[in-house]
């Protein structure tokens, strides 16, 4: 999954960020708005998580420009709290709104639940054949037994089991496994599927040869 | 708006009621004064005009007595005594006696009597020693005795209103008393009908005058409810509403003038005060959120010890922002609550400056900033903590805001009566849109222009404003984009 982060303020990026990361999201960071909505716009972002108050473009001008052409998710991370700011933040198509000060375990559980609604999915935990997905816990199951996975390898999986029944292109899976500064190379997604076989069976994700990956319910 | 007594309305109805009523009665009374003068003056007309159609016939002729000597009354006397009352006996009858001038007289007395009796006029003759000669027979009874109390010498004429009749009565040695009267009875039946009608009128009057003041009287305080009512409105928070106003040369139109002014600027305040506060939270929300979520970062798992520190420096740098917000922002308070005081002491601002530029220079260093010094040694009265301060937002903002490798310069001087300090800067400049709300509270124009802003709080040039207003100086600012900005303060000297 694919984050973008626009806040102007370091500090509180640079921890956004390096949460995110830990949770397993590949993320992409801006300081300022107008950088922001250049990459929101350029990019399939899984979910963008936008301050307001900004120098050169704030987060309004940011979702409008946004809203003109994409329905990516966005989080809108703010100081302000009046009951009007949020009302404008989601009637300007924002999907959900948090306002600083906030709790780091909040904003990504904020998150998460904007990119399962996004996804269609209302449950965190997913079962496909044999394997079972908790989004929230982070854990991966075959049959009842927990499977140890790197975040890398747990992102794949969710990747694909939130695609299930899709093929999902090699390009689209390195646009949302790995963000703007990874410097891996495309056979690191060969990797990741390998393993992730060796651990649920080869079975769990089948080549579409020339095409790409797909996940089966059955 | 209460009804009684309260209400101005009702005061002004009953005061201008009172006063309307004691007019109208005041008025009313001496017309039906004037009414009753000019009736009783023309019965005292119709009453005397007999005395003096009467008076031949009474009087007694004496036969050209000689000089000197005094007329004998008994004959007279004598004269009247034989013959029957006029009045009485139903009066001027013929006496059998041939007509001699005495019994002429008689007769045209008789006459002139029951013509009189038509009118409603009666007569009543005394002698002079207080017998009764005669009476007209409509002469009421009561009042056929002699009056005691009428003067019985020399001719006089007398009017009184006695028991109800108005009588005139002459006295004169020769006819003695005579007494010409009538009724008062059609007068004052007249008087009081003419009474009653005043009173209805009166209270017709007041009636209309109360109605017309009420109506006039609501018309003129209709402005007060008017105001009252934005007042209210505005007291519920509504703070946008205005007084309509018409005629501002009226007296209630100016206090509206006066009233709307101080509404707009009761609204400017609170605008201002809810900017300020919600600027003020904002401030403080963000190095909170960043030590929040720092702390909840570290915490969260197991992490080496760089950085466990790197997110304590963090949470330190934060804390360090908020201190500087926190202390601006109590001094701003102190500003705006009139408790900004001075201790002004005899000093040399060439020292102050000086002490300052060494402070600020290890910054302007790091970024490779040359200051330039340009200063003359005055003296002055200022108090020089608050004075350091403001020289030092000026400097650290000129070396935060310039471009690397910049230049600043620093202008001490006298010019006229006035000292003048500048604060030039290399750096990229300020648009002239930003230059006009710079010295507002909590505005930062660079936020985007360099990183290194980011602990700027926005409070410093305000303060450093309120500082130099409070030495009785000005600052301002001149700036051009690409080239540089300079602050100048002015400050009078001596």
């Amino acid at each position: 999954m694919r984050v973008l982060v626009v806040e102007d303020q370091d500090d509180l990026r640079e921890v956004v960020v390096e949460t995110l990361r830990e949770e397993s999201f590949a993320v992409d960071e801006s300081a300022d708005g107008e950088e922001g909505l250049y990459k929101a716009l350029n990019w399939d972002y899984d979910i963008v998580v936008l301050d307001v108050m900004m120098p050169v473009m704030n987060g309004w001008e940011v979702l409008d420009g946004l809203r003109k052409e994409k329905q990516t998710p966005v989080l809108m991370l703010t100081a302000l709290d009046q009951v009007c700011d949020k009302v404008k933040g989601l009637n300007h198509g924002a999907d959900d709104y948090l306002a600083k000060p906030f709790d780091l375990t909040e904003l990504v559980a904020r998150v998460r639940a904007v990119m399962r609604r996004k996804g269609g999915d209302h449950c965190p935990e997913v079962t496909v054949g044999k394997v079972t997905i908790n989004t929230t816990a982070k854990t991966l199951r075959l049959g009842d037994k927990e499977v140890e996975v790197t975040a890398r390898e747990f992102a794949m999986a969710e990747l694909l089991i939130k695609h299930r029944d899709e093929v999902v292109t090699r390009d689209f899976l390195y646009d949302h496994l790995f963000d703007e500064n990874d410097e891996s190379m495309s056979n690191m997604l060969d990797v990741y599927v390998y393993k992730l076989r060796q651990k649920f069976g080869k079975s769990f994700i089948k080549t579409r040869r020339g095409q790409g990956y797909i996940v089966e319910t059955s | 708006m209460g009804i009684f007594p309260q209400s101005i309305r009702w005061r002004i109805q009953l005061w201008y009621l009172l006063l309307l009523a004691v007019i109208i009665a005041a008025l009313l009374a001496a017309f039906h004064r004037n009414q009753r003068e000019i009736k009783y003056q023309v019965l005292d007309r119709e009453l005397s005009n007999p005395i003096t159609r009467l008076l031949p016939n009474l009087e007694r002729r004496p036969e050209s007595p000689p000089r000197g000597r005094r007329l004998p009354r008994l004959d007279l006397l004598e004269d009247f005594e034989d013959e029957p009352r006029p009045g009485l006996e139903g009066g001027g009858r013929r006496s059998p006696r041939g007509p001699d001038p005495l019994e002429r007289r008689r007769v045209n007395l008789d006459e002139l009597v029951e013509e009189l009796a038509e009118n409603g006029i009666f007569v009543i003759h005394w002698s002079r020693g207080g017998e009764l000669r005669f009476a007209s027979e409509n002469s009421p009874e009561e009042l056929r005795s002699f009056p005691d109390k009428v003067s019985r010498e020399g001719d006089r004429v007398s009017k009184e209103t006695v028991q109800g009749y108005r009588e005139i009565i002459h006295a004169s040695p020769n006819v003695g008393i005579l007494v010409v009267g009538a009724s008062v009875k059609p007068i004052e039946t007249y008087l009081s009908k003419l009474e009653t009608k005043l009173i209805g009128i009166g209270f017709l009057i007041i009636v209309g005058g109360f109605l017309v003041g009420w109506f006039l009287i609501g018309r003129s305080l209709k402005p007060i409810e008017v105001i009252s009512g934005v007042a209210h409105r505005i007291a519920e928070g509504n703070l946008s509403e205005r007084i309509k106003i018409s005629g501002n040369g009226s007296e209630l139109g100016q206090l509206s003038m006066v009233l709307n002014e101080t509404f707009e600027k009761l609204e400017t305040s609170f605008e201002h005060q809810v900017r300020f506060t919600a600027d003020a939270s904002h401030e403080m929300r963000t190095p909170i959120a960043v030590i929040l979520s720092k702390s909840q970062f570290a915490l969260s798992k197991e992490r080496s010890p760089e950085k466990y520190q790197e997110a304590l420096q963090t949470c330190v740098d934060s804390a360090q922002h908020m201190r500087t917000l926190t202390s601006g922002l109590l001094e701003l308070s102190k500003v705006d609550s009139g408790e900004f005081h001075l201790r002004p002491e005899l000093g040399n601002l060439e020292e102050l400056t000086g002490e300052v530029v060494k402070l600020i220079e290890p910054l302007a260093d790091d970024r490779g900033i040359k200051i330039k010094c340009n200063l003359r040694s005055m003296k002055a009265e200022f108090d020089p903590s608050k004075m350091r301060q403001a020289l030092l937002n000026l400097l650290g903002n000129a070396v935060k805001y310039n471009r690397e490798g910049g230049e600043i310069e620093v202008t001490l001087n006298k010019i006229g009566p006035e000292i003048f300090w500048s604060v030039q800067d290399t750096g990229l400049g300020i648009e002239s849109v930003a230059l006009e709300s710079i010295f507002e509270r909590f505005y930062q124009v660079d936020k985007a222009r360099t990183r290194t802003g980011r602990n700027g709080t926005g409070l410093g040039l305000p303060i450093t404003k309120a500082i130099v207003e409070a030495h009785g100086g000005t600052i301002s600012v001149v700036s051009e984009v690409g080239k540089g900005t300079t602050f100048q303060v002015k400050l009078p000297a001596g």
